[in-house]
């Protein structure tokens, strides 16, 4: 795989989690890091998958990046954050399944890193995750 | 003997044992320790790390990256995509489960007894060996009262006078607990790990056996060990060899290596569908114990139970309803996530020139497809009789649940497009029994023709558990390694 094109899916991939994270917290990631932080999530889980579908989800994303070129010009990483969350929606809506399944697939996966991030210690027994040795009276 | 030659500047490295056995999950890990107490030198393999509990919360990001097989992103692939998940780690499966525990049916076993000529695999020929296995891995019920969302199940159950019952966990709950987590988790690496390396065996965690070969008098198994950033191979020895790599990862093994005869071809599992009910009440509260209750009602068509429903699972389980976005966020506390689970569908398991991983085709076949949208009505039926306000399927393009009049709306089946199936317990690849045309190993796990090698894990058993399989995964483990131990064959 060419660097440039290694180069735009890492884009694709951190635009993707900045937008997922502002669909669910609207202004509430002033310094970035929680984009940052679901980006990277999802550049782990694709490095995990297996050998068979990582291409393939790599072509997909680099697809998706493309696909507002040719009626806005722009790759998606470079749109406004307005016009990704409608390409993101209008991919949501899409007639074509692979579309709809692809954006469920990012938006979850985003989804789960982003309240892993924000809500990962709800549960008191997990702050301690689920091995400190428990203490007896 | 351990020897590494390192002579010739080859980074090839031999290891010559009396056993070896691959994979570390529940099926590896009672077999390797039992090995190693009967004084054999005895190295286990396994690709995954060898991470303490604490290394991540439960069902948490971390974990998934640390712990999951493919950071849980497996299809099985066919007319219906089945989404499956695998442990590869120290422990295996045991590590991310949540150790619902049940002893198998003697029914179950009839049946497999029957259908796969099976000896010697009775309820109470088997009973030893769960008892044996529960001594080492505690299973206990909740000390206290069950927490709310699965308190709620049971009350639905009741109200229909449905059967309902609390599971017990691979767990050792603290008694009069002030601070800390509830107990410790019973998995591999707290139990059965620990004993084998105190009887002296060898773990080589982060290690991944490729390929099995017959040598002179003994079993080559090739592998490579993780060192630092690099790969290195290693060639290891022994008399015996035990497979426990489970239900997938085994039959690529054995297939890659050529040992194919009914080796990947009747993968089976249980299909799951969950649906999120909303309750007027709050009752996923966080300082609860995780959900016990499974209504046993259907059994064996089909089971039904409840999720982890931390905020994370439920934004996941919610994902095919993004116009609950906000209710997700405002009402999660009023919100629980749960399951029913089938016992349809069939899988292959196949090997791919050039690819790291297997390939899993599974089918749904009509049948199967309508016995889980039967499951999935019930499982709105009894939500709303505990009170549920909505019901949320987790299937895409399914509609909201508001009064158990709406659960006619429901398709009559799923379509196998939008089956939004996930499978967390398989099975049966490689069957024991001793009809050599459906069964890849004999009764006691020998592969079939092949002297010193045996298959120990899930991938035995010859259909679904139809309840949680792990102590079953055990305790025929137990059951076979004793049965060579005592028959002088190791
Ligand atoms: C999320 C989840 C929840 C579950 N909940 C429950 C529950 O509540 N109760 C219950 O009874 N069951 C539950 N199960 C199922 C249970 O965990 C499995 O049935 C059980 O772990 C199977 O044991 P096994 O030994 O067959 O295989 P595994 O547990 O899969 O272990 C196999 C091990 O082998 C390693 N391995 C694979 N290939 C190689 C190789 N080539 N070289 C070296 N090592 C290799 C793997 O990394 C893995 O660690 C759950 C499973 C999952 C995934």
């Amino acid at each position: 795989m060419s660097k440039v094109m290694l180069r735009h899916f890492e884009r694709a991939i951190s635009a993707l989690a900045e937008t997922v994270v502002a669909e669910r917290q609207p202004g509430g990631d002033t310094s970035g890091m929680l984009g940052k932080s679901v980006a990277q999530f999802l550049m782990s889980v694709h490095a995990r998958m297996p050998d068979y579908l990582s291409p393939l989800f790599y072509v997909l994303v680099l697809i998706f990046n493309a696909s507002p070129l040719l009626r806005k010009g722009k790759f998606f990483h470079q749109l406004s954050l307005g016009d990704r969350l409608s390409e993101l929606d209008t991919w949501r809506r899409s007639r074509i399944e692979v579309r709809r399944r692809f954006v469920e697939f990012y938006g979850s996966l985003g989804v789960f890193g982003l309240y892993s991030d924000l809500y990962g210690t709800d549960y008191t027994h997990d702050q301690l995750p689920t091995g400190k040795r428990a203490q007896s009276r | 003997m351990i020897s590494f030659p390192r002579g010739n500047g080859l980074s090839l490295d031999k290891i010559v044992a009396d056993v070896i056995v691959i994979g570390s999950g529940p099926g590896g890990a009672v077999t390797a320790s039992i090995c190693a107490e009967a004084g054999k030198f005895v190295v286990m393999l396994e690709e995954g790390e060898h991470l303490p509990l604490e290394s991540a919360p439960h069902f948490s990001r971390e974990e998934i990256l640390q712990k999951y097989r493919n950071a849980g992103v497996n299809i099985g692939f066919g007319s219906t995509k089945l989404a499956y998940v695998e442990g590869c780690c120290v422990g295996g499966g045991s590590e991310i489960n949540r150790g619902l525990y049940h002893r198998i049916s003697a029914e179950v076993l009839e049946n497999w007894r029957r259908d796969y000529r099976v000896d010697a695999l009775t309820a109470s020929d088997l009973e030893p060996h769960f008892a044996a296995c529960e001594e080492v891995a505690k299973v206990q019920y909740l000390p206290g009262p069950a927490p709310q969302l699965s308190a709620k199940l049971a009350s639905g159950a009741s109200n229909l006078g449905w059967a309902c019952l609390e599971v017990p966990r691979l767990y050792a709950y603290a008694t009069d607990l002030v601070t800390g987590s509830p107990g410790r988790k019973q998995s591999m690496s707290e139990t059965f790990v620990p004993r084998f390396m105190k009887a002296g065996g060898t773990l080589m965690a982060g290690t991944r056996a490729t390929r099995i070969s017959r040598g002179s008098g003994s079993w080559i198994v090739t592998a490579l060990s993780k060192d630092g950033k690099n790969w290195r191979q290693l060639e290891l020895s022994a008399k015996t060899v035990f497979v426990a790599a489970g239900a997938i990862q085994t039959p690529w093994l054995l297939r890659r290596s050529g040992i194919k005869t009914n080796v990947g071809n009747s993968l089976r599992f249980h299909p799951m569908l969950k649906a999120v009910a909303m309750f007027r009440d709050e009752i996923n509260t966080p300082d609860e114990l995780e959900p016990v209750h499974q209504i046993k009602e259907f059994d064996p068509r089909f089971s039904m139970g409840c999720s982890m429903s931390k905020r994370p699972a439920l934004a996941l389980a919610m994902a095919v309803h993004p116009e609950m976005t906000e209710a997700v966020d405002r009402d999660w506390r009023r919100m629980a996530i749960y399951y029913v689970q089938s016992t349809g569908g069939t899988g292959q398991v196949r090997s791919l020139p050039g690819f790291r991983d297997p390939l899993v085709r599974v089918s749904l076949h009509p049948p199967d497809l309508k016995e889980l949208a039967d499951g999935l009505a019930r499982l709105a039926e009894v939500l709303f009789a505990a009170g549920a306000e909505a019901v949320y399927p987790s299937i895409p393009g399914y509609p909201v649940l508001r009064s158990p009049a709406d659960i006619a709306k429901l398709p009559e089946t799923i379509s196998p497009k939008q089956a939004n199936a996930t499978a967390l317990h398989l099975f049966s690849s490689c069957p024991m029994g001793e009809d050599e045309q459906k069964c890849a190993a004999d009764s006691f796990g020998r592969v079939h023709g092949l002297d010193g090698l045996y298959i120990a894990d899930a991938s035995l058993l010859c259909g679904p558990t139809v309840v949680n399989p792990q102590g079953t995964v055990m305790a025929v483990a137990r059951r076979n390694v004793m049965h060579a131990i005592s028959a002088g064959a190791i």
